[in-house]
């Protein structure tokens, strides 16, 4: 007998589909892991920050930054990225890039900012962190920003048009 | 959270655990945490303010993800629920037995395989589309295809020749 497999594979992936019960509110789970790794992230962020204080005393922006941010998660928050992995300063915004696709863009209060130029390929650029590197986030002029990392690293940023898409979105 | 991306997750939820599924063989369990990681992922990406963005992010996080070992590793952080899942039912409508024969060799492929039969037969897409979205070249898209429906198409045939063994 023959059949045509892939309109029956079809029928086949609809119906079963169709036997899913999703929980009626998901957005508890949700909150605890979005609050349980940004708890995550703020340790790392602190711990580099300490590490980075203690091993030099020379970088101005690092004489002048602000307590790292606290390890607590703020409850009810939501563990929003921003508020909870950065500090503010005179100096600009503590922040954490991504970098294990190479330096492309930064989240910084819910604005997206685009590495210009990008660096690193699709790599960490020599010199900065495998996965993410702490520093200071400063507004140079209107759209303009430059990252200062806390081993010296630095990235020039603009300010992306509203909508557009994060280039390192897909990064894993 | 965001207003907006709560508002996202309400709405689609649903669908995506369908999709989730899919890909995960009809394991509710894993389909959930898939789901959740995937948003969790896609939240932390900065799309909660570009929600157009977000769901074919999330597609795509969560095909990657069910062709990975990120469940073996993740904190298994499950959603407990009084809503047991079907795992068995009673199916007499024509071409039923097909329909069973076909999922059974679905949730048995390799998990890249199924996630192409997955995003072509149940998503649409294109190979190309395919190719994109797990990071592949359409040559392997295409071979998994065909091997994934030879393998359908197999196993279909030899039910035919020594009847339901079931």
């Amino acid at each position: 007998m023959t059949r045509d497999v892939e309109a029956l594979l079809a029928e086949t992936l609809e119906r079963h589909a169709e036997e899913v019960r999703p929980h009626p509110d998901p957005l508890p789970d949700l909150e605890r892991r979005l609050r349980a790794r940004s708890w995550r992230r703020t340790v790392i962020t602190a711990a580099a920050a300490a590490g980075a204080v203690a091993a030099t005393a020379t970088g101005v922006l690092l004489a002048t930054s602000p307590t790292p941010s606290s390890p607590t998660p703020s409850p009810g928050t939501g563990g929003g990225l921003v508020p909870a992995e950065s500090d503010r300063s005179a100096d600009g915004v503590r922040v954490t890039i991504s970098t294990h696709c190479g330096v492309r863009s930064a989240w910084v209060d819910g604005e997206l900012w685009l590495a210009s130029p990008p660096l690193g390929g699709h790599n960490p650029p020599p010199g900065w962190d495998e996965n993410e590197t702490v520093g200071f986030f400063v507004i140079t002029a209107p759209e303009r920003a430059e990252f200062h990392g806390d081993g010296r690293q630095k990235a020039l940023f603009r300010l992306a048009e509203p909508g557009t898409p994060d280039p390192n979105a897909g990064c894993e | 959270m965001d207003a907006r991306f709560a508002e996202f997750v309400q709405a689609r939820h649903k669908d995506l655990l369908r999709r989730a599924y899919l890909l995960t063989g009809g394991d509710h369990a894993a389909a959930e945490d898939l789901v959740q990681e995937a948003l969790v992922r896609g939240y932390r990406a900065g799309l909660r303010s570009h929600i157009d963005h977000l769901e074919p992010y999330i597609l795509r996080t969560m095909a990657n993800l069910s062709t990975s070992r990120w469940r073996r590793a993740s904190s298994r952080l499950e959603v407990l629920t009084d809503n047991v899942p079907e795992t068995q039912r009673e199916d007499t409508a024509a071409g039923g037995k097909d329909h069973d024969v076909l999922w059974d060799v679905l949730r048995d492929l390799p998990r890249q395989q199924r996630a192409v039969l997955v995003l072509r037969f149940y998503e649409a897409l294109g190979e190309r589309e395919i190719a994109h979205v797990l990071g592949v070249s359409v040559g392997t898209v295409r071979s998994h295809s065909a091997r994934a429906l030879s393998r359908m198409r197999a196993t279909l045939a030899m039910h035919d020749e020594v009847g339901d063994p079931r």
